[in-house]
């Protein structure tokens, strides 16, 4: 059995269980892609209900909404999750539906891997979530600096940041196993043609994105696993009473937490330098410094990390370093502005809801990053590290940079994805809504951090001048929520009235638009030839001399026996990722209970993990 | 874009005009008021001056970029728009020298800026001229101030002398915290195992207070882990810390008899050294003290009655256990560290690390129940609503009051 059905099911012909059991053991890296979409979708609204809630307590001074310790807990959740929950696998998600499109691909390198660092992802998060009902939800903040996340300090010690450090781990071996996929279907799995200085730029974003996590993701797994170390078998990695060092801690989470900002951040600058181009009707302006500054923010975002930790008296000559390479790093994202810019300049711009999120994106990225500039000054750090200028300064990167290019790349990529047009009219209100919104929210909390409102505290006192605009970013974030719940209305709708686009909506240039919407499960059944960065764009309006006809991919070297194949190999379901996935959350569990009969938790959490692990393996050899 | 969303987007920010407007109306506050409490646009330290004297540069450039840049953005949106007349436009991909143009500009502007940097941050790092030393360390949720040069311990109202260097010796006894006093300096972590230097010069001629904040997520309250500052002359700082360095004077009427400490109290004082004493063993250690004494009030009842409510106070403070946390020097076995000091405590401006002004009615509300006033504090622990008598929450506080 060496090929499958086509994913959609024809109508009335299935079983409402067949449908699940098929996707539960989908190897198809649209089905996974999907399944990513939206779950993360579902804890991006997770995450934005805890920013509401702690608006909410926010909007008048010494309000009692929330306790000091529920506020903690809904503030470290909301970090984690926007983080690793929402923000990361949105970006996996698109990657895993878009990717191997753009590269002429039939699937991702690894079929298998993709699900089970999907089930991963799941599981994690599932794991995470369930710290508000069956224990403790982690309370030390996102970046767990110890020694208050090893022990409290003077508060009672609970499991809550057993919870994160083993949930961060889940979540990490998805994000480890998923980057590997990237980098292995990129790297080899490219149509002819396709060479490394004619790929979309959205898959170089995803590539520079992998290694990052490969590079970045050891650090924070090996410093979250000592951090367990010290809080259950009596290590003192963090605790200088015993000899160790918080500034431990510190080095190897940043270590990890400053690439992570690009690892949220690159993909959508790969979504804009695709938007943009199509929307304009031109090329990309200046592709290969694009490309190639992602590269060297990659590398650059390496050798930052330390900007995070002006105020921990390293001394001058070390924040004068940190402060150098931070600098450095605007000068390639200041270029890729001003390329973006050319791309628009002379271009016919075709206002539709993608370029209305991607001009947003540059309007509201450029603040973050001018503030972000501001940060990197160690002196001016000084008074603003650690106050609302921080908080104002990151969700202008992440919310104004990294949403808004991924809702440039919803409204662009969803009439591929789901053979359906999301509405112009619902999206172009819900734009509105979120700029407006954004921008209440987050531009006052500069101006509330330089009048020193500090960050992470639960109230504050009246009479600091912090009230009036506390009160508008709570608004703010209601306008936002609207927003959002707009969006989500459209995706519904869309469903049964979206508009039925043919398979090329926008006048695309690369390859997944020379398939139809949505993809067949072998994704093409005409290959064009690529002899350009914009092969779709060839096809339509290439010089008519060099004009080649798509080769049909069938007939390209396959032998085809069954009369109902279209001739290409692809895996067969597999039924043990989600099982090996499963395991190992079980093995997490019983990790949170080491002390109370947790090792048997482990014990079966790694019989199942082998029962998976077997079983991929048996498959392997059947197939 | 269709008149409709014009329509409503103006409605929307008439809303937000009359929003605006009305608040600043009802509540007086100037809602762009650059002179608050916290305001980092300070010149009451020759830090925060400094500070100050680079951010305003760096504003100006950062305003620069902000108008180059979105009003080019803004003008090819407008420009460029498609129209039904429009053909395929040129295809440019790229142009050299434009493309090396604006990679040098961006280089030259970020060198500025970090000349100006490394000029302000050497400015900060310069070495100290005869400073006063104070020792600065972190508890959750409060600060400890100690004095080597007057013996001086204090908590949660700093007073330093003004137009003098002091370098503030910062450390931590649980976790991570920050000392910030924007109006007089950036913020410098505390951290256990580490002894960090935060160097401040106030200016300025007269007494000033300035307020600060823990800027470093502490757990619980972190939010109400405030201080105050007092800057000060330095003659009258130095009358202060020679007031600070007497013992806490004992209340006429106490008894000599009963002024002799109850045993409990002290043991478990010398027991709890403060600084290494994990949550748990706080936590514990003041419940043990309460419920020793209040188990065993025979063995500290007094031999007379003590006349004074401040006489009373005095009897109590150790009674009800609140020896096992607090020193008062002169009040024997009152020489626990797990707590703030409160030899002088009535002398302060403020009580629970600088949320309260400090008057008898907050002192009754804080005694009475210290978790409505500061939640998931320490002293919660030990003291619930109910835990004290109306009658012994007075003569407490009558009798801290007294500790001028």
């Amino acid at each position: 059995m060496a090929t499958t059905a086509v994913p959609v099911p024809q109508a009335g012909e299935r079983s409402r269980w067949a449908t699940i059991w098929e996707w539960i053991t989908t190897v198809d890296h649209k089905r996974i892609g999907i399944l990513y979409i939206f779950t993360a979708i579902a804890f991006f609204v997770w995450g934005g209900i805890d920013a509401l809630l702690l608006r909410i307590q926010l909007a008048a001074p010494e309000n009692n909404f929330l306790s000091p310790q529920v506020y903690n807990e809904l503030f470290t959740m909301h970090g984690t999750t926007m983080v690793f929950m929402a923000v990361m696998p949105l970006n996996v998600g698109l990657g895993n539906f878009i990717v191997p499109l753009m590269v002429g691909a039939n699937d991702m390198a690894y079929p298998r891997l993709n699900a089970l660092s999907y089930w991963l992802f799941l599981f994690g998060g599932i794991f995470l979530s369930s710290s508000y009902i069956i224990g403790h939800p982690p309370d030390a903040g996102w970046f767990a600096y110890a020694p208050l996340s090893a022990n409290g300090g003077v508060l009672p010690k609970t499991n809550a940041m057993d919870f994160w450090v083993i949930g961060i781990n889940i979540l990490g071996v998805s994000s480890i196993l998923g980057a590997v996929n990237f980098i292995v279907t990129i790297l080899n799995l490219r149509a002819p043609g396709m060479k490394f200085n004619r790929m979309p730029l959205f898959v170089w974003a995803q590539l520079v994105v992998a290694f990052l996590i490969v590079f970045a993701f050891p650090s924070i797994t090996v410093a979250s696993i000592l951090l367990y170390f010290d809080r259950n078998f009596g290590t003192a990695f963090f605790l200088p009473e015993r000899g160790g060092d918080p500034m431990l801690w510190q080095h190897l989470f940043w270590f990890f937490g400053h690439p992570e900002v690009y690892i949220l951040i690159l993909p959508a600058f790969g979504i804009i330098s695709e938007v943009f181009p199509v929307f304009s009707r031109k090329p990309i302006f200046g592709y290969a410094f694009i490309a190639y500054s992602s590269v060297a923010i990659g590398f650059l975002g390496f050798t930052v990390w330390a900007h995070h930790m002006f105020a921990v008296g390293m001394g001058p000559i070390a924040n004068a370093a940190f402060s150098a390479t931070s600098l450095m790093i605007s000068i390639p994202t200041g270029v890729k502005i001003f390329n973006w810019l050319a791309t628009l300049w002379g271009g016919s711009l075709n206002f539709k809801t993608p370029l209305y999120y991607g001009v947003a994106f540059i309007f509201l990225f450029v603040i973050g990053g001018i503030t972000g500039v501001m940060l990197a000054i160690p002196p001016l750090d000084y008074q603003t590290t650690d106050s609302y200028f921080v908080v104002g300064h990151f969700h202008y990167v992440l919310f104004g940079g990294a949403i808004f290019g991924l809702f440039a790349g919803f409204y662009y990529w969803w009439p591929k994805m789901f053979g359906r047009m999301l509405s112009e009219r619902l999206g172009i209100w819900q734009f509105w809504l979120m700029f407006i919104g954004m921008n209440l929210t987050f531009m006052p909390m500069h101006y509330l951090g330089m009048i020193g409102q500090p960050r992470r505290t639960w109230t504050y006192e009246a009479g600091m001048g912090f009230e009036f605009w506390n009160l508008m970013e709570t608004i703010g974030a209601l306008i936002i929520a609207l927003s959002v719940a707009i969006f989500l209305l459209n995706v519904i709708l869309s469903r049964r009235n979206g508009e039925i686009p043919g398979d090329d909506p926008w006048d695309g240039h690369t390859l997944e638009w020379a398939t139809s919407s949505p993809p067949p499960a072998h994704n093409f059944d005409k290959m064009p030839v690529i002899r350009s960065r914009r092969p779709v764009w060839d096809l339509k309006y290439g010089d008519a001399q060099h004009f080649t006809e798509p080769r049909d991919v069938k007939a390209a070297g396959s032998t085809d026996e069954d009369e109902h194949s279209h001739g290409i190999h692809l895996p067969p379901p597999s039924f043990y990722p989600i099982i090996l996935a499963f395991g190992l959350t079980v093995a997490g569990y019983g990790l949170l209970y080491i002390y109370s009969g947790g090792v048997w938790g482990i014990v079966i959490g790694l019989s199942i993990m082998w029962v998976g692990i077997a079983g991929l393996a048996s498959e392997a050899a059947r197939d | 874009m269709p008149f409709l969303y014009k329509r409503s987007f103006r409605s929307l920010s008439l809303v937000v005009i009359v929003a605006l407007f009305l608040v600043s109306c009802g509540t007086g506050e100037n809602p762009l008021s650059i002179d608050t409490p916290l305001t980092t646009f300070a010149t009451d330290g020759y830090e925060s001056s400094q500070i100050y004297s680079l951010f305003q540069p760096i504003f100006w450039m950062a305003i620069g970029v902000f108008v180059i840049v979105e009003g080019l953005l803004i003008w090819s949106v407008i420009r460029f728009r498609r129209r039904p007349t429009d053909g395929i436009p040129v295809q440019l991909h790229g142009n050299l020298p434009i493309e090396l143009a604006w990679t040098i500009a961006p280089a030259i502007l970020v060198l500025v800026i970090a000349v100006l940097t490394f000029r302000t941050q050497a400015e900060l790092d310069r070495a100290p001229q005869n400073p006063l030393t104070v020792t600065v360390i972190g508890h959750q949720w409060w600060w400890e101030f100690q004095y080597p040069e007057g013996n001086v311990i204090t908590a949660n109202e700093l007073h330093i002398p003004a137009n003098r260097d002091v370098v503030l010796n910062l450390r931590s006894a649980d976790v991570i915290h920050s000392f910030w006093a924007p109006r007089l300096s950036g913020k410098t972590d505390l951290i256990p195992g580490h002894e960090n230097k935060l160097l401040i010069r106030p200016l300025g001629e007269q007494q000033v207070i300035v307020r600060g904040h823990c800027a470093e997520f502490c757990g619980g309250t972190h939010a109400m882990m405030a201080f105050h500052v007092v800057v000060q002359p330095q003659a009258e700082f130095d009358s202060w810390l020679a007031q600070q360095a007497a013992a806490a004077a004992t209340p006429a009427g106490v008894a000599q008899a009963a002024a002799s400490p109850p045993a409990t109290g002290a043991t478990v004082a010398a027991t709890v050294t403060g600084e290494a004493a994990t949550g748990d063993e706080v936590a514990a250690t003041t419940a043990a003290t309460v419920a020793a004494t209040a188990n065993a009030p025979e063995t500290t009842t007094p031999v007379a009655e003590p006349t004074s409510l401040e006489a009373q106070g005095y009897q109590l403070f150790a009674s009800k256990g609140c020896v096992g946390c607090h020193a008062i020097t002169g009040y024997p076995g009152a020489v626990s560290r797990v707590g703030p000091d409160l030899t002088h405590v009535g002398g302060r401006q403020h009580i629970v690390a600088g949320w309260l002004e400090n008057t008898p009615e907050n002192m009754t509300r804080w005694l009475r129940d210290p978790n409505e006033v500061k939640p998931d504090n320490v002293m919660g622990t030990a003291i619930k609503l109910g835990t004290l008598q109306d009658n012994e929450i007075a003569a407490l506080t009558a009798y801290l009051e007294s500790l001028k």
